[in-house]
């Protein structure tokens, strides 16, 4: 379904169009603060999937050179940091899906 | 180290050698149960690999680690030619499972040292760990191939 175009433009704001009034409200909300947030949230995603992954490290080594760590534990671990680095590539490749379908569309 | 090896990689590599060496030492004594003057062999090795395994991560990061003036002065061989003063520390990939033969405590009088109960839980023991240790391993080998796979695989 395609909406209609909005027809409660009034002619006074289409012929503001181009006049220097738009260009005094800054970037604050546009493409610059969207990437920075976006930015900051794949950051501590990446943080996070590292500190799985070096836990599970830990308790494999431990568990390999003899400490009283439980088995379950560790495996556990594991499997968390594997789904959560499984999870981060899955986002990758869905992000580089969204990027070959812009590259694609036609103009 | 290298690209497809982390040290806890290697930590399992070693776990596994030791442990195989250990399952053909518990296998021996329990092929030995009834051979008068046979001394019970075990294997150690858990200890050698933890502090090789300490000694290498704090080695690395003390590489990363801008060197301090209140460390205190510590000898190292910073080119080939030197002669290593001893090795101070061994890298994981040095550790070789040291095979031992103990006295046990004896019930009878040949001199053999076997309890086949004993020996039957070392080996589920064994056999436990191993089993994980090895599933652990090709799961972390898994893990790494999807990356390359990107995903896909």
């Amino acid at each position: 379904m395609v909406d209609g175009i909005d027809t409660s433009i009034s002619l006074g704001q289409l012929q503001g169009l181009g006049r220097p009034q738009l260009k005094a409200k800054p970037l604050e909300e546009g493409p610059g603060k969207v990437m920075d947030s976006f930015g900051q949230l794949l950051k501590n995603h990446l943080e996070q999937v590292n500190k799985l992954d070096e836990e599970a490290d830990t308790l494999i080594q431990d568990y390999a050179v003899g400490k009283p760590v439980e088995l379950h534990n560790v495996i556990i671990a594991h499997e968390k940091a594997d789904m959560a680095m499984e999870l981060t590539m899955q986002l990758r490749n869905k992000g580089i899906a969204a990027y070959q379908e812009i590259w694609r569309m036609n103009l | 180290m290298d690209l497809i090896t982390s040290l806890t990689s290697q930590v399992m590599n070693k776990a596994l050698d030791g442990l195989s060496q250990r399952h053909k030492a518990i296998a021996s004594n329990l092929a030995n149960v009834d051979t008068p003057g046979y001394r019970r062999r075990d294997v150690s090795f858990e200890g050698a690999l933890e502090k090789a395994m300490q000694a290498t991560e704090s080695q690395t990061s003390s590489k990363n680690r801008p060197a301090s003036n209140d460390e205190p002065l510590a000898m190292r061989a910073t080119r080939p030619e030197h002669i290593a003063l001893g090795q101070l520390w061994q890298t994981v990939d040095q550790v070789q499972p040291e095979a031992i033969e103990s006295e046990g405590v004896q019930f009878r009088n040949d001199g053999n040292a076997v309890d086949v109960e004993t020996e039957m839980v070392q080996l589920a023991k064994n056999t436990e760990r191993y089993t994980a240790i090895a599933n652990l391993q090709s799961r972390s080998m898994k893990g790494l191939k999807s990356v390359i796979n990107g995903g896909g695989g």
